[in-house]
């Protein structure tokens, strides 16, 4: 079990260990994604999967600011969010390998990636989905008057576009519901630039009829990520109704392994590999002195190993049983 | 005994849900002062108060998104959706999400939600808004689908579904709200999954539910006048579907006219048909298994028109004496 | 290419009745295999194809009436044109198929289209479905057909009793049967009332047999110089041979009736009366040498006169056994048209009516038929006293073209002292 410990939200300037925590989680994302694309030039992964390769500051930074109570529902290429959420990699891993022991029991896959027992409502396939149920578990948060709890979706640019990302907005901002709004700008709605699908880029701009407030941030600097998240939960989760963020970033992955990358130039995609979000955290954490090359070498090699381990056990595990096919369909 | 109309049962059903469960609440468009568009919530504003009958805006998808949501984390919601036909704005949410976010996600959570909707035509609302849509609905596996025809079964269906822990369709019937039935004073609930034998019969079994059972049970008075004694099967749930109880009438009566005012092209009653042709039933038939449903057409405005579109009580009729 | 036609399958048959083709149009058939079935003044039977190729036509549907020798159909290679002459019984026309919901669908031109539930009936009830008659819209069998036809055969009736039934359309289910185990008789539909509506005349449909037999009737009465005379003959000696020889019933392997008595009689009889065993013919008179002794036997589809052939040559034992198995064939319609021809003198026996004499009618050619009445205990002067014998009533019917009352006369006379001294002639 892959270590999560989230340090508290109030304290924005972030602690040591909320860094390692950060780090940590940043590299078994990467790791991850990594071994999934890997496994599945090599036949071993069923059906389609979206890697969040470039993405992990998002991720990791949103969720580390967030509490364990909190609802969060990820997007499809989530893997990095799951991660952060606390779901177990073994689990993970099996899941995207179809077996048994997967998370959703290998019933769900990569897509459908979740963990309710603790709040990540995972992933959705159909696009706009998860911001209406989002925004519904944030009625149970308010209906519950629950304190000190709130609803997270995260939802990408293209997503934006979904007439029900609109409606969820106008939902949870006329009954002020404790919904936060995470928009993962990676410029793409598959292979559709951004500047082709709304006249203005500036997604935060969104938030204004609903009377939200709203931040547009760099989603490839994890600090920033998380100081945002932190100070947006906190708004939210004072009863002030909804808030927008957008984080944005860049997918160095393509958008599915059957993407052949031929919407955007070598160019591009090279420039961005230098915005690294995790280069850029090397890079600050060495800097400033909070841990050496060889500590942060140590972590990565670890979070490396962790995801080698996770990918024996999930070699290791049975596919379901024909019998279980009917099973979950009916509570 | 007390005597109440359709809508008042489900009103009442609503009521006393809500009293036992905190977790109850109610969601749509104009059910609060309004009391909803065919006045089915009356009342319950005042009982209840703005925090658990609460109006949304026109936004289908919203609302019906937000009841998986609720639903999935802990509460109980009803909503109610003022025409059946505007489930196809929000149909997402009643294919791809209520009935499948339990599978995929490997049985960790269930989606305990009601959706209350108006059905049917009759009303002269016309194309876009007197559709039966229940034949798409069954196709869904994680939902339940629900189509009761008088108060009494209105009643005990919709407590039945409430405390139900899955997605439940419940397809009200437009021109049955101001009909009348005796409920009894003391409590009661029907199980899902359970046809009624509305009337008894030798001859034939008309299968059937919603505004048709009426109609048929009608048709069966003038039939027994001519000696002619059909039987009328309330399915009442279509899924899920009492299978048993069909088969056991048909093999009683040896011959099947499912009756209902959905288009008969792709609807029900073909399932019902292939569930009778596939069954011990099959080597009772004495004529071949016919349905009787609306014509393929849009639903037209003209009330003639309209009216000739679905089945009547005479056309009922015709098809009895035809398989005899 | 061949005709098929109505064979002639007797001496004096004149019509036959194709009951039914075994066979369809388009099927091959092979020289002398079965390829209808035909019933005859006599029997029914099957008739055989006269030659090998496809049935190319039909003529004739199931159930007519042709004369003897009349063309029915044609066998040939497949495709040939058969004469334009002949008139083809039509096809029957391909079921049309439904059009528009929710009209009922047509049963298709294959036979034997029934709903479910009636092929479930018919299978436990083991009817063939084609043997019942179906009444839905569309030419299917359904189950109240089937149940239908369960009924009618259960219904224990003589065939001519259905036929009445059928033809007067009343339910047999519906008739109480007075025959032998209940069993309906063409007298218990006609007396029930049900078969006639309103003052309407029953209509009793003509069995083959029964126009056989009226014809025959006719015939003969037409044809000779027919006269009857009668005796009373005390039996009461014959009665107490009778039961004694019953007592041994085991020994002889027979049981030996008066019916067989007095057939022995008759032909004993005929050795000294060889004019009784003759026919009359324009030219000459023919006296055969061999008595094919005929019985007349009734049977719930008819008359019939069932023949043992060379009846002088057998013993009591042998004519009785001769006689039982022909009566026995007789009822169960298993004659065949040797068993009913080359009759050259009947017995016919009313014993078991309260008849004493009576005026059979002679069949042709035959000169001479015995008719025996009743045995009635009766005072009778025996021995120059008056006491109870057993009397018998003996009728002869003969054709005064063969031979006179005076002969007529001794044949009387030798049968009475026969009767009357049994012993007489049993050692002939």
């Amino acid at each position: 079990m892959s270590s999560t410990k989230k340090p508290s939200a109030e304290a924005v300037v972030p602690s040591k260990e909320l860094m390692a925590t950060l780090w940590r989680n940043m590299n078994l994302a990467r790791c991850f994604e990594e071994r999934v694309q890997w496994l599945f030039s090599k036949g071993l992964v069923h059906g389609t999967t979206h890697l969040g390769i470039g993405e992990e500051a998002t991720g990791s930074g949103t969720i580390a600011a967030l509490k364990p109570q909190d609802y969060v529902f990820g997007t499809h290429r989530g893997h990095g969010q799951a991660i952060a959420k606390g779901i177990d990699v073994n689990h993970m891993m099996a899941e995207i390998l179809a077996r048994s022991t997967g998370v959703c029991k290998g019933k769900g896959g990569s897509m459908h990636i979740a963990d309710p027992d603790i709040h990540y409502f995972g992933a959705d396939g159909i696009l706009g989905a998860s911001a209406v149920m989002c925004v519904g578990t944030a009625l149970a948060i308010h209906k519950r008057k629950e304190q000190d709890r709130i609803s997270v979706v995260f939802f990408g640019d293209g997503t934006s576009n979904e007439g029900a990302t609109w409606e969820a907005m106008n939902l949870a901002s006329i009954w002020q519901l404790p919904v936060l709004f995470v928009c993962v700008n990676n410029t793409y709605g598959m292979s559709t630039p951004i500047a082709d699908v709304m006249r203005d880029t500036d997604i935060s701009k969104r938030a204004y009829p609903f009377d939200m407030p709203s931040k547009s941030i760099d989603g490839n600097n994890v600090l920033e990520v998380y100081k945002t998240i932190a100070e947006a939960r906190a708004y939210v989760s004072g009863g002030n109704g909804p808030m927008l963020v957008v984080e944005n970033t860049y997918r160095i992955s393509g958008h599915s392994k059957s993407d052949g990358n031929l919407y955007r130039t070598k160019e591009e995609i090279a420039a961005w590999k230098e915005k690294c979000p995790i280069k850029a955290f090397r890079k600050y954490l060495v800097e400033n002195g909070i841990f050496t090359e060889v500590e942060l070498d140590a972590a990565a090699q670890d979070a490396s190993d962790t995801i080698s381990a996770a990918e024996a056990y999930a070699k290791s595990c049975p596919e379901p049983s024909i019998d279980d096919l009917l099973s979950d369909v009916y509570a | 005994m007390k005597e109440l109309t359709y809508a008042q049962a489900i009103n009442e059903a609503m009521c006393e849900e809500m009293e036992r469960d905190a977790n109850v609440f109610m969601m749509g468009e104009d059910i609060a002062e309004y009391c909803g568009a065919f006045g089915v919530s009356r009342g319950m504003l005042e009982k209840f108060g703005k925090d658990r009958i609460m109006n949304t805006p026109i936004a289908e998808q919203s609302y019906v998104g937000a009841a998986i949501g609720a639903a999935m984390a802990g509460m109980r919601p009803i909503v109610e959706l003022m025409f059946s036909d505007f489930m196809c704005v929000c149909f997402d949410e009643l294919v791809n999400e209520a009935p499948k976010m339990r599978f995929m996600f490997g049985g960790k959570v269930k989606v305990p939600m009601v959706m209350r909707t108006a059905a049917g035509a009759g009303t002269g609302a016309a194309a876009q808004h007197s559709q039966s849509l229940e034949a798409c609905l069954t196709h869904f596996p994680g939902l339940k689908v629900v189509i009761p025809s008088t108060p009494y079964d209105a009643k005990g269906l919709l407590k039945t579904a409430i405390r139900d822990d899955n997605p439940v369709m419940f397809l009200e019937q437009k021109t049955l709200y101001r009909t009348k039935g005796m409920i009894p004073e003391e409590e009661y609930t029907i199980p899902l999954g359970v046809a009624d034998v509305k009337r008894e019969g030798s001859d034939l079994s008309i299968i059937t539910y919603g505004r048709m059972v009426q109609m048929s049970l009608q048709a069966a008075d003038k039939l027994a006048e001519d000696g002619i004694h059909v039987e009328v099967v309330d399915l009442r749930s279509l899924l899920p579907l009492d299978r048993e109880s069909i088969i056991r009438s048909v093999k009683k009566t040896h011959r099947a006219l499912i009756v209902h005012e959905a288009v008969q092209f792709g609807g029900f009653g073909g399932e019902v048909a292939g569930q009778i042709a596939d069954s011990e039933a099959f080597y009772y038939l004495d004529a071949p298994i016919r349905r009787l449903g609306a014509l393929s057409c849009p639903i037209p405005f003209n009330p003639n028109l309209e009216r000739e579109t679905f089945p009547t009580v005479e056309k009922i009729i015709t098809q009895v004496k035809s398989l005899l | 290419m061949v005709e098929v036609f109505m064979p002639k399958a007797g001496m004096d048959m004149k019509e036959g009745t194709l009951i039914r083709w075994l066979k369809n149009v388009g099927d091959p058939v092979q020289l002398d295999e079965p390829i209808m079935e035909i019933e005859t003044d006599k029997i029914t039977m099957e008739a055989e194809a006269p030659g090998t190729g496809i049935l190319l036509a039909k003529l004739v549907e199931d159930g007519t009436t042709v004369p003897v020798l009349q063309t029915i159909g044609y066998i040939g290679k497949e495709g040939e044109k058969i004469p334009d002459t002949a008139s083809v019984i039509p096809d029957t026309p391909t079921a049309s198929e439904a059009t528009n919901a929710p009209a009922a669908p047509a049963a298709p031109a294959a036979p034997l289209a029934a709903t479910p539930y009636a092929k479930k009936l018919a299978q436990e009830a083991g009817i063939d479905l084609a043997d019942i008659v179906p009444s839905g819209t569309a030419g299917e069998i359904l189950a109240r057909d089937v149940e239908a036809a369960s009924a009618r055969k259960s219904a224990k009736a003589t065939s001519l009793a259905r036929k009445v039934a059928e033809v007067n359309d009343v339910d047999l289910t519906s008739i109480t049967g007075t025959g032998f185990r209940g069993k309906i008789r063409k007298d218990d539909v006609l007396g029930s009332g049900a078969a006639a509506p309103a003052g309407e005349p029953v209509r009793i449909p003509l069995t083959p047999i029964r126009a056989a037999i009226a014809r025959n009737m006719y015939n003969s009465q037409h044809s000779m110089a027919q006269t009857s005379d009668s005796v009373e003959i005390d039996v009461t000696d014959l009665m107490r041979l009778r039961r004694s020889l019953l007592s041994h019933q085991e020994r002889l392997g027979t049981r030996i009736t008066i019916n067989d008595l007095l057939s022995y009689a008759a032909v004993k009889m005929i050795q000294t009366h060889p004019l009784a065993n003759a026919s009359y013919t324009d030219t000459e008179i023919l006296s055969y040498p061999y008595v094919n002794l005929s019985m007349a036997v009734a049977t719930d589809y008819g008359l019939t006169s069932p023949v043992v052939h060379h009846a002088d040559r057998m013993s009591l034992v042998e004519l009785s056994q001769a006689l039982r198995k022909i009566v026995i064939k007789a009822r169960e319609r298993k004659l065949t048209m040797d068993d009913q021809s080359g009759a050259t003198f009947t017995i016919t026996n009313m014993g078991i009516f309260p008849v004493d004499n009576f005026n059979p009618i002679l069949p042709s050619p035959q000169s001479c038929i015995i008719g025996f009445g009743r045995c009635v205990d009766k005072p009778a002067v025996y021995q120059d006293e008056i006491c109870i014998r057993t009397m018998m009533v003996l009728s002869v019917t003969y054709d005064h073209r063969v031979f006179d009352g005076g002969e007529v006369g001794h044949i009387m006379q030798t049968m009475k002292e026969y009767i009357e001294s049994p012993e007489l002639f049993l050692v002939l």
